[in-house]
């Protein structure tokens, strides 16, 4: 604890579409995820969210088709043989021309999202080279800033949520002295394998933020409970993480085994709560952890009058 | 008789359009979708474990 930094996080909320993070450049067609005001490549203002551009590429093409059936109408008034033709098929173009209109209008919706679908799809190794680049960015800020190198790593990672951004991001955590207060993750940074790192750091949240730790966790911390027992503080982490499991009845009945063998060392407080839950429900399958309760209730909280 | 002709085009063409919105309107495209196409593509075998 006594080398780690204390950090100011800029607040950050995911949006709900990981595409809500992604801009392109209307100039160089370079795509970003970071909040830069200038395009990295060309250097212009003239990023965009993908989005809009979806929407402003799919009004061009409504726009083209709406010019298309104008010039043909211009051009059957032009070749008209009398006034009565020119008229006749100048007011035949009118009636496209709204009719056209009219359904633009209805189908505008989903023709936006259809052009996003086209623009990402058709994008897609632009997307990536330019999410590569932003992690670069990040990368090379990691020396003189790590606060903002982590922040750009938490953009990015809305996008690419594979282990090698999610590493770089539990390192710089280890660096940073957490609080409560701040804008913990817990899901978006588990790996597919062991890391001592992330380990004390789910350790650190559950002491932390015990509402982080969910089912994925869970899973995480029991696979490889042998190797974070073998670590320093490795029971610590485990009977922190078993004490932010007792906040919900499912998850004592899912991990019953893990918790039971956590149990004697839960603080007061959660095995409170380990207690009340299982006196309310005698009847449900607690898997052996309602003796191991007992058991512990009668060894430590024998004279305590909450535990009655 | 030839602006007839192009009056026909133009027919044709704005039929044409307005019945490619009518049926990609019947299979649209939600953000879901695009969301998870886009996840996929970009970290296509590399997706979170736990």
């Amino acid at each position: 604890m006594a080398n780690k930094k204390p950090v100011v996080l800029r607040p950050f909320k995911a949006p709900r579409y990981s595409f809500g993070k992604l801009r392109v450049c209307k100039r160089c067609g370079r795509f970003t995820a970071l909040s830069e005001e200038r395009c990295t490549g060309c250097g212009r203002a003239a990023l965009v969210p993908v989005e809009r551009r979806a929407a402003s590429l799919a009004g061009r093409r409504m726009a083209a088709s709406l010019l298309t059936v104008a010039l043909l109408t211009l051009a059957a008034a032009y070749f008209a043989a009398d006034t009565a033709q020119r008229a006749l098929c100048a007011a035949a173009g009118l009636i496209l021309l709204a009719v056209l209109f009219a359904a633009q209008r209805k189908a505008r919706p989903a023709e936006n999202l259809r052009a996003l679908d086209e623009l990402l799809g058709r994008n897609i190794g632009a997307v990536k080279e330019g999410l590569e680049l932003n992690r670069q960015e990040a990368v090379s800020v990691l020396r003189e800033n790590d606060t903002l190198a982590y922040e750009k790593l938490r953009e990015i990672a809305v996008l690419l949520r594979g282990d090698r951004v999610a590493r770089q991001r539990v390192a710089l955590l280890h660096g940073f002295r957490l609080r409560k207060d701040m804008d913990l993750e817990m899901e978006q940074l588990l790996l597919r394998d062991f890391e001592p790192l992330l380990a004390e750091y789910i350790g650190e949240v559950a002491r932390l933020r015990r509402d982080l730790i969910k089912d994925r966790t869970l899973r995480y911390v029991q696979r490889y409970e042998a190797q974070i027992l073998e670590m320093k503080d490795g029971p610590a982490i485990l009977a922190a993480v078993a004490g932010s499991a007792v906040r919900m009845k499912r998850y004592v009945l899912l991990y019953s085994s893990f918790i039971s063998r956590y149990a004697h060392s839960l603080p007061r407080d959660r095995f409170l709560r380990l207690h009340q839950l299982i006196s309310a429900c005698p009847h449900e399958s607690w898997n052996g952890l309602d003796v191991r309760t007992r058991e512990i209730r009668e060894a430590k909280y024998r004279w305590d009058p909450d535990f009655g | 008789m030839i602006s007839y002709v192009i009056l026909g085009i133009a027919f044709l063409y704005t039929v044409s359009r307005i019945l490619r919105y009518f049926l990609r309107g019947r299979r649209p495209v939600d953000r879901e979708e695009i969301d998870g196409r886009l996840l996929a593509a970009l970290n296509g075998g590399d997706r979170p474990h736990g």
